[in-house]
């Protein structure tokens, strides 16, 4: 994987730390919107399903209360004619009544004028085979019948059977009106209000439709637990549809009113509820993510910045661009690395000054050695006038033949400085010795070549820069050890003093003495070649070629 | 990881987007319709003969309802439109005429003969089948049109009852009372009756014709009879008038045997007949007490859906229903239909296969019933 961004993280964190109290505030809210919703449907549905009862219970309940003046009435007398008449005219809802004898027959009946039965039809048939009033004289209690087709007027009808002394008495009553009634009910489509006889029969339906294709309601959950006397379900299924509803028992009939609703249909708050919270959440969660990615990158940007400014300081630019920064951190971390850089760029120059300082010091120093390696070499030529200006021409010719050689400086300087003085040690030689005119005895010759050891002893304790006292010690020898003070061969002695006592012949032979006149550079040149092996050949085959290009600074 | 993190938070959001939707009652779950087969009923809904329509209508819910808990047709829901052609102001070819505006592929109904002598025009005009569970009529007999019927004509069960009075009574002297309102089936029921029961040696001696809801004075009706002398007589009315005129016959106490068509046959007759109705002799076009497995079937769940036990009309009304959905297999069109019900000529009933003539006519066997203590029995042989 990836190293992780810093925004990305920041965003991530951000979200969760949102989201997690967003979850959890919005499942209770859910849920909570949840029960309040379907507690809000429950009861809608309950109210109506009582209203619907009450008005059902009181319209069914009326003709009873008209019957139960009957009750010490005897079927087929003079006042049950009259009564039964007064009662048929005064209520118009009531399209016949009649009055049975304990054996069945009807001896009384009075009809609603103008319907389709003639009264005198009534008088004397057998009721003893209707199931209402078979429940009113066998059990002595009001009987309601399921709706059927009134055959008085062909409209739908109830019976209404009360028990009284000498029999039963019996009403048809036109329930027309009671749709009518209850067609007031007025809700949202998705609601249906049903009124069911015992039967399950539908009664009343606030969808005429359904009324047709769904007649009896015997194999609806609730319906059937509210007939059967047990707690009907508000979840159920009808048609393959989840419904919700709520059911209420007319008194006396044992009608059931039954009020449902699609379940989708009955919450749909909920659903928009959701929908809304989920769009919400999303919607603030993206926001948040913005948000989140937005102040990370206000935070990660600026240390890029500082980062890059980090570098330019790396670079040596020391003062990068200010940004000003919105944040007092970011700020107090830019003005830290602008701290910072300045005290470097500091640190810096004054290191670059002790340096220079140093440098100079160095070059004073080396000034005064070079200085004091001349004063000494101006002290042995004080001593011995004759080779006055000796070292320093050695020194130059020394110097040109190692540059033709290719030798680096610092061998190249010590040859230059130790020439200046490889005659150091002649201050301990006596003067009437180096100035005698004529050959040296032997013994004076041994002083002379004390020069060599003399300067080494002079020289050997200081610390020079180079090996300035083993050079002057070795000056004299020679590469075929014919040499002095240690008869040294080739590269036992020190490069310097090859090239020094190559210098040191030819400066020698071509300037006056004392015991003799100047020889001239082309001797001394010839002195060199012809006497080659006593010399390093590179130092030999660079002073012919000097001389060879005339470039001897003699 | 941080990331990873990230995608957590992603996950949770999606979890609760499913929350929100997988929430119990959440949901919208509105069934799917499909493209339905619209399949049309038209029947009697309302007013006195309402008992054969409402059975009729019950019927048909159940064969539809039964045909959509095994699919359908080919996997399509199958509806039922339902039409009362009784309602007030409603006639049956306008009933019919609603239905088939209404898009149906093929009408069951009307049950009724007058009803369906009527809607058959209607149907070979729209060219739509009409199938007529208890239409009876010979009025729409061996007639090539768009009607086809499932119950057998009525000149078989006509001949049956003038022989069962003749047993019972010896020389028939028959009165028919019958209902103009279903001329229909009444006038050729009373005229196959009448020459059976001359084919018997017996007579009618009464012809009464009345018209259900057209104030019928039921205990004229019966002393008409009584005057007439008949020792039997035939009711051809719809059950409560059926019933009404055998109470006034009950309370004139004359003693005469009474017989009817299948149509009277329906709960209410007893209900509204009472003692007067005992021993009212009638023929079934099926079997009541049937043993077969899904006849059985059929009429349990029918009373556990309906409430009551479903009389002749249901039953022919759940076969005329069934017939025709299997007939919408071949091709749920009006023409195909049409065409299926014309060529084929065993449909599996709930009693053993039906069998229609080449006129989408049909023989059934009669069982002979009557009223005794109430309920409809089987009465034997006669």
């Amino acid at each position: 994987m990836r190293d992780p961004r810093f925004s990305t993280a920041v965003a991530g964190r951000f979200l969760a730390m949102g989201l997690v109290p967003l979850l959890v505030l919005g499942v209770f809210a859910g849920v909570r919107i949840t029960r309040v919703t379907r507690d809000a449907v429950e009861a809608h549905h309950d109210l109506t399903a009582q209203t619907l009862r009450s008005e059902t219970e009181a319209f069914l309940q009326a003709p009873a209360t008209v019957l139960r003046q009957f009750a010490s009435i005897v079927p087929g007398s003079e006042t049950a004619a009259e009564a039964a008449s007064s009662a048929v005219r005064s209520l118009d809802f009531v399209e016949s009544i009649v009055l049975v004898d304990d054996r069945g027959t009807v001896r009384t009946a009075s009809v609603t004028p103008g319907v389709a039965v003639f009264e005198d039809d009534l008088l004397g048939i057998d009721r003893s085979r209707d199931p209402q009033y078979l429940v009113a004289s066998t059990y002595s209690r009001t009987a309601w019948s399921g709706v059927f087709t009134s055959f008085v007027s062909g409209n739908r009808a109830v019976q209404v059977a009360v028990p009284i002394q000498r029999g039963v008495a019996m009403a048809t009553v036109d329930i027309e009106s009671l749709f009518t009634w209850l067609s007031g009910f007025q809700d949202d489509s998705d609601t249906q209000a049903v009124v069911l006889d015992t039967s399950g029969t539908v009664v009343f339906h606030s969808d005429g439709e359904m009324a047709l294709l769904r007649p009896n309601w015997m194999d609806v959950a609730p319906v059937v637990s509210v007939l059967e006397g047990s707690d009907a379900p508000r979840n159920y299924e009808l048609d393959g549809e989840s419904m919700v509803g709520s059911t209420s028992v007319v008194a006396g009939a044992g009608w059931v009113v039954l009020v449902q609703e699609p379940t989708y249909a009955a919450y749909t708050d909920v659903t928009s509820a959701w929908i809304a919270f989920v769009a919400t959440g999303l919607a603030v969660s993206v926001a948040a993510m913005a948000v989140a990615a937005g102040f990370a990158r206000s935070i990660a940007d600026p240390v890029l910045a500082i980062g890059r400014q980090a570098r330019s300081v790396a670079s040596g630019e020391y003062t990068p661009p200010e940004a000003n920064y919105r944040f007092s951190e970011l700020r107090q971390l830019e003005a830290d690395i602008a701290g910072m850089s300045r005290a470097v760029r500091d640190r810096e120059r004054s290191l670059t000054e002790s340096q220079e300082r140093l440098s100079r010091a160095n070059e004073d120093l080396e000034r005064a050695f070079v200085d004091l390696v001349e004063a000494m070499g101006r002290a042995v030529e004080a001593k011995d006038p004759f080779t006055q200006g000796h070292q320093r021409r050695v020194s130059q010719l020394a110097e040109s033949l190692a540059s033709e050689m290719g030798l680096d400086a610092r061998t190249t300087a010590a040859i230059r400085l130790t020439s200046m003085v490889h005659d150091v040690g002649k201050l301990g030689v006596p003067t009437e010795i180096l100035v005698k005119p004529s050959a040296l005895s032997d013994i004076e010759m041994e002083l002379a070549r004390q020069h060599s050891v003399l300067g080494y002893e002079m020289l050997k304790d200081i610390a020079f820069p180079y090996p300035v006292a083993d050079i002057v010690l070795q000056h004299h020898e020679r590469c075929d050890g014919s040499g002095y003070p240690q008869g040294l061969r080739r590269e036992a002695i020190a490069l310097e003093a090859r090239v020094i006592a190559v210098a040191d012949v030819v400066e020698a032979m071509s300037s006056h003495r004392p015991y003799r006149a100047s020889l001239g550079i082309d001797a001394a040149v010839e002195e060199i070649v012809s006497n080659a092996h006593r010399y390093d050949p590179d130092v030999v085959a660079a002073l012919r070629t000097l001389y060879a290009q005339g470039r001897i600074p003699l | 990881m941080k990331i990873g993190r990230f995608g957590a938070a992603a996950l949770v959001l999606t979890m609760l987007t499913s929350m929100g939707i997988g929430l119990p009652g959440c949901a919208p779950s509105a069934p799917s319709t499909g493209e339905a087969v619209l399949i049309g009923y038209a029947g009697g809904l309302s007013g006195r003969g309402s008992s054969l329509g409402v059975a009729g209508r019950d019927g048909a819910l159940l064969a539809v309802a039964d045909a959509n808990a095994s699919g359908g047709i080919d996997g399509r829901p199958i509806a039922l439109a339902v039409a009362d052609d009784s309602a007030p102001g409603t006639t049956a070819d306008e009933a019919v005429r609603d239905l088939v505006e209404r898009g149906v592929v093929a009408i069951v109904g009307p049950m009724t003969s007058s009803a369906a002598w009527a809607g058959a025009r209607v149907a070979t005009e729209s060219r739509v089948p009409l199938i007529g569970p208890t239409v009876s009529t010979d009025m729409l007999s061996g007639k090539d049109d768009w009607f086809f019927r499932t119950y057998p004509t009525n000149d078989v069960p006509a001949g049956l009852m003038a022989r069962r009075m003749a047993a019972v009574a010896g020389e028939v002297h028959a009165a028919v009372v019958y209902d103009l309102a279903n001329e229909a089936h009444t006038a050729t029921w009373t005229q196959n009756f009448s020459e059976a029961v001359q084919e018997t040696g017996g007579s009618v001696v009464l012809e009464l014709p009345f018209t259900s809801g057209k104030n019928p004075h039921y205990s004229e009706l019966a002393e008409q009879i009584a005057a007439s002398g008949a020792d039997c007589v035939l009711l051809l009315a719809n059950s409560i008038d059926a019933a009404m005129i055998g109470q006034r016959i009950a309370v004139l106490g004359l003693d005469v045997t009474i017989g009817a068509s299948e149509w009277t046959a329906t709960e209410d007759l007893i209900s509204y007949g009472g003692s007067a109705v005992e021993g009212l002799m009638f023929y079934n076009s099926y079997d009541r007490s049937y043993s077969g497995g899904e006849y059985r079937a059929v009429v349990d769940r029918f009373r556990e859906r309906f409430g009551y036990e479903p009389d002749f009309g249901a039953i022919q009304a759940y076969e005329a229903t069934s017939i025709l959905i299997e007939a919408a297999r071949f091709g749920a069109d009006p023409e195909t239909i049409r065409e299926t019900l014309t060529g084929t000529s065993h449909f599996d009933g709930l009693q053993g296969p039906i069998v229609f003539d080449r006129f989408g006519d049909v023989q059934r066997t009669h069982f002979p019933m009557t009223v005794s203590d109430g309920v409809f029995v089987a009465a034997g042989t006669p």
